[in-house]
């Protein structure tokens, strides 16, 4: 049985990657692209800066897209910052030092409250709140100089949803020894299975803003 | 351990590869082309031919993608011909794997003939076929075209190729370029449809877009519009209350080399494609030239589907009658991100450079996949 509970684990972050990456791919192909413009590393586009950042969630904002997270007021612990009003990009987990090295850039460690965090976000600049994963969106030797694009997706409320059919949302399927193998009952199986797919429902409330990095890998 | 084999039949197009749609996993995969080998299939007459691949196989754990084992007929005497036995070096068999795609070898480009399209001459040959996919970059003189996908839409000889960019007034430049795709395989978002890069906008009324890449719109589509300001044409945005700028498709051609969709608005007093305020950027009607750089580039987004009873103007009449597309599907997707192999046209021998298993005719073939499975008791 213990290693029915591993399986189970490792099972359930299968699944959930899984959903991760067909989200990802669904707004790879239909989320309007802006490139980076304001970055420094002479590519097209170019790495990740502030403005850029600003420039998204202005154009997110003129479209009246709904922020993901409310602001987290400042309190009076040394180091920390209050964090604005925030839509989530979720971007590749590469980006990691590029936001490191970005001037106004607040590590998670920083906010002013820690409580309820995501375990894959990074921090925050500009209206923006980074959750990276190694499933994050790249676009092989796409830029100007042939290095990989990072998308960046930026989601406003509602603008993306699931569809799942009925009776076919993620199910995980145990079958005991006497179902798996029956006739010597060598072995058992678990698995899981969904029909999900994942649709964009609004486009003006959604930007893949398109970066390539600084620091080099 | 089991086997599975499937079989079935097709009717390939003149000159052009085919994809062929398989879920299983291919431990080989054979060709017999029938009509070649004097066999009257499929409602095309057989026509034992000389000099013409007959069958041709694949095992991908033991050869390269893009290549295949081949038998071609030697001469004709009578109703027999005798095979010659040989490797195909390009434009074989390439098993597809949606999850992981690979990319082509990078080739250098030497310079690009700018024109309403461009010319594009290799420094070796590049063994790109019409369909393509293929992607530009490092262009150091033309730096406002680095980074584009587009589709080949003619390929002159095996050093040069042509793409739908209009590189009108641009300066000519070296650079790299690798293949990305073909348009007959699913992309790898492995959704439909999806963004494309936009060539060029008349316009007109009805608006013309044309796209670098082969596009899969249809009538009905609903697309919207990312439109950087250096492409001119701000009626395609609203920068001022973000409302979306939506249209929807009274028809596409999608055929490889025209990639137009149509859309049921009137542009005509509109703002010129590629004209913008940058000095020595402004390209009116082509794409902009060199001093625009960097820029994002103008996309075509998909946004759904609508109905056609609003398109009388357009001479659309609504399908199916009496009463249109009424049952839409708003902001609909496809995944169709599946597996296969992708069969490769050339002439139809072995021949060195411009050699392929599908040649210049229309014929009739039968394939076989087989399936090595491995199961427990």
């Amino acid at each position: 049985m213990p290693v029915l509970n591993s399986a189970v684990s490792v099972l359930g972050q299968s699944l959930r990657e899984t959903e991760d990456q067909l989200a990802r791919s669904m707004m790879e192909g239909g989320a309007p692209p802006i490139s980076c413009t304001s970055g420094t590393n002479g590519d097209s586009p170019t790495n990740l800066s502030p403005l850029d950042c600003s420039k998204a969630v202005r154009l997110l904002r003129t479209a009246n897209a709904q922020f993901i997270m409310d602001l987290i007021d400042g309190e009076l612990k040394f180091g920390s910052a209050p964090v604005r009003t925030c839509f989530f990009g979720l971007g590749h987990t590469n980006l990691s030092a590029d936001l490191d090295s970005m001037a106004g850039f607040i590590n998670v460690a920083n906010y002013a409250n820690t409580s309820n965090l995501l375990q894959a976000e990074w921090g925050t600049i500009r209206n923006i709140r980074f959750l990276l994963s190694s499933v994050g969106s790249v676009t092989p030797n796409a830029s100007a100089n042939g290095q990989d694009i990072y998308n960046i997706f930026l989601p406003g409320q509602e603008s993306y949803d699931m569809v799942d059919l009925d009776g076919y949302s993620a199910q995980f399927i145990y079958a005991p020894p006497e179902i798996a193998s029956p006739r010597l009952r060598l072995y058992q199986t678990a698995g899981w299975k969904m029909a999900q797919v994942f649709n964009i429902t609004n486009t003006s409330w959604i930007v893949n803003l398109r970066c390539t990095l600084a620091v080099a890998l | 351990m089991s086997t599975q084999i499937c079989t079935g039949f097709f009717t390939n197009v003149a000159s052009t590869p085919f994809f062929l749609p398989l879920e299983q996993q291919i431990n080989e995969f054979s060709l017999r082309n029938l009509t070649r080998s004097g066999v009257t299939a499929g409602g095309i007459a057989g026509a034992l031919t000389s000099t013409r691949i007959v069958k041709a196989w694949f095992n991908p754990s033991v050869m390269s993608n893009g290549t295949a084992l081949i038998e071609e007929n030697g001469t004709v005497v009578g109703t027999l011909a005798p095979l010659n036995v040989g490797n195909l070096a390009q434009n074989g068999f390439t098993v597809f794997n949606a999850a992981n795609q690979s990319v082509g070898a990078v080739v250098a480009i030497a310079s690009f003939t700018p024109g309403t399209t461009t010319v594009w001459t290799t420094s070796t040959p590049h063994g790109f076929q019409i369909g393509d996919t293929v992607r530009v970059y490092g262009l150091t003189a033309a730096p406002q075209f680095s980074g584009l996908a587009m589709t080949v839409t003619a390929v002159g000889s095996t050093t040069t190729f042509t793409t739908l960019l209009d590189s009108t007034g641009a300066t000519t430049s070296a650079g790299s370029v690798v293949r990305i795709g073909n348009f007959l395989i699913p992309t790898r978002t492995g959704v439909y449809p999806e963004n494309r890069v936009i060539a060029k906008i008349t316009n007109a009324n009805p608006m013309v877009i044309t796209l670098l890449v082969a596009q899969n719109y249809f009538p009905g589509n609903v697309v919207t519009f990312s439109m950087p300001s250096k492409f001119g044409m701000p009626q395609l945005t609203n920068s001022l209350s973000g409302l979306p700028f939506q249209a929807t498709v009274i028809s596409a051609v999608n055929t490889v080399g025209v990639q137009t969709v149509t859309v049921a608005v009137d542009s005509t007093n509109f703002g010129v494609f590629a004209t913008n305020s940058v000095v020595g950027g402004s390209n009116p009607g082509h794409w902009p030239l060199a001093p625009a750089f960097p820029m994002s580039f103008p996309t075509l987004v998909p946004d759904g589907e609508g109905n056609t009873n609003n398109l009388s103007a357009f001479g659309v009449l609504p399908t199916p009658l009496p009463y249109g597309n009424q049952d839409v599907l708003s902001f609909a997707k496809q995944n169709n991100g599946y597996n296969g192999i992708l069969i490769g046209a050339g002439d139809g021998t072995n021949a060195s450079t411009t050699g392929g298993i599908i040649g210049s005719t229309i014929d009739v073939w039968e394939w076989r996949a087989i399936t090595s499975l491995q199961q427990f008791p």
